[in-house]
C-alpha cells in the first residue's frame, strides 16, 4: 500500500486520526487491502501528507486495537490475517449507519415524504 | 463572551514555560497575565488576531524583551539569562526577519554556523538547492519570501531541541509548496527527534495538519488551550431554534443570537462525552466544528 | 505664476527637525560672525566673519536646498504640471533670501557687505553642489585644500587673506552652471535612483518605494539598511571578512553581526572601496612628487607649511566627529528594530555573558572608532607642536577631539545600556560638534600662522566644549548604570 492511498482533510472537523482509521476499516472491508499487506511506515504516512507522526501512530494504534491491523516484527504493520478479509453484510452494513442516520435526518428536515426518496436510492443503486 | 482558560503550568524541565507573563506599551497591555508551558515533543500552535500579542508573547518567552511582570523560563533557565548550552538548544525565526542583510546567503549560513555545536552544514546546502536560493547573492538582494526561506534553514540546521516560528504572513511569505515542506519538516522533526515545537500562524489548516496542541491568544489572554484532536471531538455548534432558547445550557463558550432569534451556542461535551441535554431538544442540532469556526466563534 | 506654492517648498521638502537644526546652526554662525565683527580690529574681520557664515551656508545649502530635487524628480515622475517652475522658484527665492538675510545683519553691524553676499552665496552653492553632484565630487572637495596648496606652486593663486571678489563670483558662476545642468540630468533621467557611483548624495536620502510627501528627507529616521545596500552599485559591496569569526573571536564576530561601518572587510573589497579615494590620491602624489622631487620627508613639510593648523583642526575635528556620527547612527538602527540582528545575537551560543559580554561588544562597537581618534589627535597635537601654537589653541584642539571621541562612546553606551534618547537628541548633538568645529576654524589660526581673537572668545569656546563634554559624559553614565542593571545588552529600546 502506498500513503497516497490516503485522502486527509485537516480542515474537517473530524480529526485527523479517526479519518485515517475510517479510511483503513473501509479499504479493509471493501477488499483493496488484503490481508498480510505491509503498511507504509509511520513516518512515510506523516512525511507524505505533512501532518504529525504522533497522529499516524494515534490511527494505527487504534486499528490495531480494533484489529484491522497487527504489528509483525521486523517489517511493521500489516493487515491483520485473522480478520476475514471479506465482512459480512450486517458488518459491512454497519459501517454505513452514520452516513443513513445523516441522510435521515436530511430527509426529515426537508420534510419528504420516505417514498421518492426510496424510489430515487433504489435507481441510483441499480446503476 | 464566555471562555475557559484551561492551562497547566508545567515542571521546570519543560523546554518553554510562562508564568503570569505582563508586557504592554503606553498603558495598554499586549499580555495580560499569560500562562503557557510545553511539553517535550509536542507541536503548539499559537493562534490569534493580528495584535493579540503573540509576537510579544514569543518575545518574552526567549528573553528577547523585558516584560513588566511574570517570568519565563527555557529548559529550566530564567529566559533573559540563558546559558550558552540552552541556547544551543534553541532556534527562532522571527516574522519577516531581517537580520544581516549584507552577508550572502551562504556567508550567513557559514557565520552562524560556527556557533552551533550541531550544525548540519550538508543540509544546509542542499535546502539552498531545493528551495533555489542563490547562495551568492546579498541577502538584502532576496525577496522577503526568500529571506524567509533562508532563516528557516538556519533555524533547522542548528539542530535544536526547541523550534520558536513565527509563520505569520505578512504581504508574502512562503508559496504553498515550500510551506507544505516546511510543514513535514517540522512534523517529522517533532515525531522523530523530539524536537518541540512553537509556531504562531494565521493558518489553521497548517495547524490542524501538524500541530499536537493549540493555544488561542485573544486579547493579550489565553483563551484556549488543549489538544487538536481534543478539541475537534469536544466543541461544537449548538443550534437551538427561537422557540426553544429558553432551554438553553447556562453553560457555553460562546453564544450568539442570530437574526431570526434563534440561538447558536458552542458547547463541551462533558465528562462522560454527552452532549448537553438541550442537544436533545426537538428541532435543535449539533454540529461539528473546524477549528477555524471555533475560533472565529470563540474571537467574537 | 502663483507665488503660494513656491513660497511653502521648503516646509515640503524637509522634515521639521531637520529644518530648524539648520536653521539653529546657521543663527548660531551668524550670532559668531556678528561677534567677530565687532569684537576683532583687524583687516580680517570681515573675512573672519564671512567665512563663519559661509561655513554655515554650506550647511544649508546641502541639507535644506538640494532635498528641493528630490521633489523636482518626484513631480515629473508623477506628471504634476507647472510644478518645476514652482520648485525652481522656490530654491532660487530661498537661496537669495538665505544669503540676504545674514548679510543684511552683517551689513548693519558694519561687515563689508560684497565680501559677505560673495562668500556666503560661494558656501551655499558649494552645499549645494554637494548634494547634487555625483559622488566623487565630494572625494575632490575632501581633497581640496591639499590640492590648493600645491596649485599654490604653479599657479599664482591670489593670497587667501586678501580674496579678489572677482574669483570668488567666477567659482560661484561655474557652480551655478554645473548645477544646472545636474539637475536638469537627475530630473530628465529614466530611473534616477539606480545604484550606481555617480549618484548624488542627496538621493540617497530616499529609497525607491518612498514616493510622495512622506519620503522627503529621511535623515535619522530608521532606515531600512537593506534598501541602502540595494542602492549601491554592486562593485562597491563590502565583502565580509568571515575567516576570523566564530565562538573563539567574540569580537570579530559581533563586527560581523553589526555590519555597517563596523563590518570586517576582505582586503578585496576594501581596495575597491578606497579605489574611489587612491585615483585623485594617486594623482596628487604625482604632482607632489613632481614639485619636490622625490624626497618624502620634504613633501610633508611643505604639506605641513601650506595647512595652517585650523585647516588642520578642521579635518581632524570634522573627519572625526563624523566618523563618530556614522557609528552612533549605526549603533541606533541595529538597537531599534525588533527582528533583525537583536534576537539573532541575543540567542547565540558562545558569545559569553555578562561583564565579559559587555566588554567585548562595547570594544566591538567602539574599538575601531576611537582608535582613528586617537591617532588623529596624535596627529593634530604633533602638528600643534611643530607648529609652536599657543596652549589655548592647543587646549581647544584638544577639548574638541575629546568631545568627538565622547559623542560616540556615550550613545553607544546609551544605546546597549537601553537607555536611548529620541534620534533629535543625536543630531542636535552632532549640530553642537559641528558648529563648534566651525567656530574653532575662527579661533585658531586658519588663513595665517598667528591667532587673530582675543582670550575672552577663546574661553568662551572652551567653555561650550567643556558643556558638551559634559553633557556626553552624563548621558555616558545613565547609558553604563543601565547596562548593568540590563539583564543582556540586546533588548530593543
Amino acid at each position: 500500500m502506498d500513503a497516497s492511498l490516503l485522502t486527509i482533510q485537516p480542515n474537517a472537523p473530524e480529526p485527523i486520526y479517526r479519518q485515517i482509521v475510517e479510511q483503513l476499516r473501509r479499504l479493509i472491508a471493501s477488499g483493496q487491502l488484503l490481508a498480510g499487506e505491509l503498511l507504509p511506515s509511520v513516518r512515510d504516512v506523516a512525511g507524505f501528507h505533512a501532518i504529525n507522526p504522533m497522529t499516524v501512530s494515534r490511527a494505527y494504534g487504534m486499528a490495531e486495537a480494533e484489529g484491522l491491523l497487527e504489528r509483525m516484527r521486523g517489517k511493521g504493520m500489516v493487515v491483520a490475517a485473522t480478520r476475514k478479509p471479506i465482512q459480512s453484510e450486517s458488518q459491512r452494513l454497519a459501517l454505513l449507519e452514520a452516513q443513513l442516520q445523516e441522510l435521515a435526518r436530511h430527509v426529515n428536515e426537508l420534510e419528504l415524504p420516505a417514498d421518492p426518496v426510496l424510489r430515487r436510492l433504489a435507481k441510483l443503486l441499480g446503476d | 463572551m464566555n471562555a475557559v482558560l484551561q492551562e497547566v503550568t508545567n515542571t521546570l524541565d519543560a523546554p518553554l514555560v510562562a508564568r503570569q507573563l505582563v508586557h504592554g506599551y503606553e498603558g495598554q497591555n499586549v499580555l495580560d497575565g499569560v500562562d503557557l508551558g510545553l511539553t517535550p515533543g509536542s507541536v503548539l500552535g499559537l493562534i490569534g488576531r493580528n495584535g493579540a500579542g503573540k509576537s510579544t508573547l514569543i518575545r518574552a518567552m526567549l528573553g528577547l524583551l523585558e516584560p513588566l511582570s511574570g517570568s519565563a523560563f527555557v529548559f529550566g533557565e530564567p529566559a533573559l539569562k540563558l546559558s550558552d548550552s540552552a541556547k544551543s538548544r534553541i532556534a527562532y525565526v522571527p516574522q519577516q526577519p531581517e537580520a544581516l542583510a549584507w552577508l550572502t546567503a551562504a556567508q550567513m549560513l557559514d557565520f552562524v554556523g560556527r556557533f552551533y555545536p550541531r550544525w548540519d552544514a550538508p543540509f544546509a546546502k542542499t535546502m539552498l538547492e531545493r528551495w533555489k536560493i542563490q547562495p551568492n547573492k546579498l541577502l538584502a538582494k532576496l525577496s522577503p519570501g526568500e529571506r524567509q526561506r533562508v532563516d528557516l534553514i538556519r533555524a533547522l540546521a542548528s539542530q535544536p531541541q526547541l523550534l520558536v516560528l513565527v509563520l505569520d504572513e505578512p504581504a508574502a511569505a512562503l508559496d504553498p509548496v515550500a510551506r507544505r515542506e516546511l510543514l513535514r519538516e517540522l512534523a517529522l522533526r517533532a515525531g522523530e527527534s523530539g524536537t518541540t515545537v512553537l509556531f504562531s500562524t494565521h493558518i489553521v489548516s497548517d495547524l490542524e495538519r501538524v500541530a499536537s496542541e493549540v493555544a488561542f491568544l485573544h486579547n493579550g489572554k489565553l483563551l484556549l488551550r488543549c489538544g487538536v484532536d481534543d478539541t475537534k471531538e469536544r466543541y461544537g455548534r449548538l443550534w437551538i431554534p427561537a422557540k426553544m432558547t429558553a432551554a438553553a445550557p447556562a453553560q457555553s463558550l460562546s453564544k450568539r443570537r442570530n437574526e431570526d432569534g434563534s440561538l447558536s451556542l458552542i458547547v463541551e461535551r462533558d465528562a462522560q462525552g454527552h452532549w448537553p441535554e438541550a442537544a436533545t431538544l426537538p428541532g435543535a442540532r449539533i454540529d461539528a466544528l473546524g477549528l477555524e469556526d471555533l475560533f472565529v466563534e470563540i474571537a467574537e | 505664476m502663483n507665488a503660494m506654492p513656491m513660497l511653502l517648498m521648503p516646509w515640503r521638502t524637509t522634515v521639521p527637525g531637520m529644518r530648524r537644526i539648520m536653521l539653529g546652526i546657521l543663527a548660531a554662525l551668524l550670532a559668531g560672525a556678528v561677534y567677530i565683527a565687532v569684537h576683532w580690529h583687524t583687516p580680517n574681520a570681515s573675512l573672519g566673519a564671512a567665512v563663519t557664515i559661509g561655513y554655515g551656508e554650506f550647511f544649508v545649502g546641502m541639507l535644506l536646498l538640494s532635498p528641493f530635487l528630490l521633489m523636482a524628480i518626484d513631480a515629473r515622475q508623477m506628471r504634476v504640471p507647472r510644478m518645476q517652475r514652482s520648485i525652481m522658484a522656490g530654491l532660487v527665492f530661498y537661496g537669495a533670501v538665505l544669503v540676504a538675510a545674514p548679510s543684511t545683519v552683517l551689513g548693519v553691524v558694519g561687515v563689508n557687505v560684497a565680501t559677505v553676499v560673495a562668500v556666503a552665496t560661494l558656501g551655499l552653492m558649494l552645499g549645494l553642489s554637494l548634494g547634487l553632484l555625483p559622488r566623487y565630487f565630494a572625494v575632490v572637495m575632501g581633497l581640496s585644500p591639499l590640492l590648493i596648496s600645491l596649485l599654490r606652486q604653479y599657479v599664482a593663486l591670489p593670497d587667501l587673506s586678501v580674496p579678489g571678489l572677482e574669483i570668488i563670483w567666477a567659482i560661484v558662476a561655474f557652480l551655478i552652471v554645473i548645477c544646472r545642468v545636474c539637475w536638469w540630468h537627475h530630473v530628465r533621467a529614466a530611473d534616477p535612483y539606480r545604484g550606481s557611483f555617480a549618484k548624488p548624495m542627496v538621493l540617497y536620502t530616499r529609497g525607491t518605494t518612498q514616493v510622495g510627501w512622506s519620503g522627503w528627507s529621511n535623515w535619522g529616521r530608521s532606515y531600512d539598511v537593506a534598501r541602502q545596500i540595494r542602492s549601491q552599485p554592486q562593485w562597491m559591496q563590502p565583502v565580509a571578512e568571515l575567516r576570523k569569526s566564530g565562538p573563539t573571536y567574540p569580537r570579530h564576530s559581533l563586527r560581523i553581526a553589526l555590519g555597517g561601518w563596523l563590518l570586517p572587510k576582505t582586503w578585496g573589497s576594501i581596495c575597491r572601496q578606497w579605489f574611489v579615494v587612491l585615483v585623485p590620491l594617486a594623482a596628487v602624489i604625482m604632482l607632489l612628487k613632481i614639485a619636490y622631487g622625490y624626497r618624502v620627508l620634504r613633501v610633508f613639510i611643505a604639506l605641513e607649511h601650506s595647512l595652517t593648523l585650523g585647516a588642520w583642526v578642521w579635518l581632524g575635528g570634522f573627519g572625526g566627529a563624523g566618523l563618530s556620527l556614522v557609528v552612533v547612527l549605526l549603533l541606533h538602527q541595529r538597537w531599534s528594530k525588533t527582528n533583525a540582528e537583536l534576537p539573532l545575537l541575543a540567542l547565540l551560543p558562545g558569545l559569553g555573558r555578562g561583564s565579559v559580554l559587555i566588554r567585548h561588544l562595547l570594544g566591538a562597537s567602539l574599538g575601531r572608532v576611537l582608535g582613528i581618534q586617537f591617532v588623529l589627535t596624535v596627529v593634530l597635537v604633533l602638528t600643534a607642536f611643530a607648529k609652536h601654537v599657543d596652549s589655548a589653541s592647543l587646549c581647544i584642539l584638544l577639548l574638541g577631539q575629546v568631545a568627538g571621541s565622547g559623542f560616540v562612546a556615550a550613545f553607544a553606551l546609551a544605546y546597549v545600556g537601553g537607555r536611548s534618547l529620541p534620534i533629535g537628541s543625536v543630531a542636535a548633538v552632532a549640530a553642537a560638534c559641528f558648529t563648534l568645529i566651525g567656530f574653532d576654524n575662527v579661533c585658531m589660526p586658519f588663513f595665517s600662522a598667528a591667532p587673530v581673537v582675543g582670550m575672552l572668545p577663546r574661553i568662551m569656546l572652551m567653555a561650550a566644549w567643556v558643556v558638551l563634554i559634559g553633557a556626553l559624559a552624563w548621558i555616558g553614565q545613565r547609558g553604563w548604570r543601565g547596562l548593568q542593571r540590563r539583564p543582556h545588552p540586546f533588548l530593543p529600546n
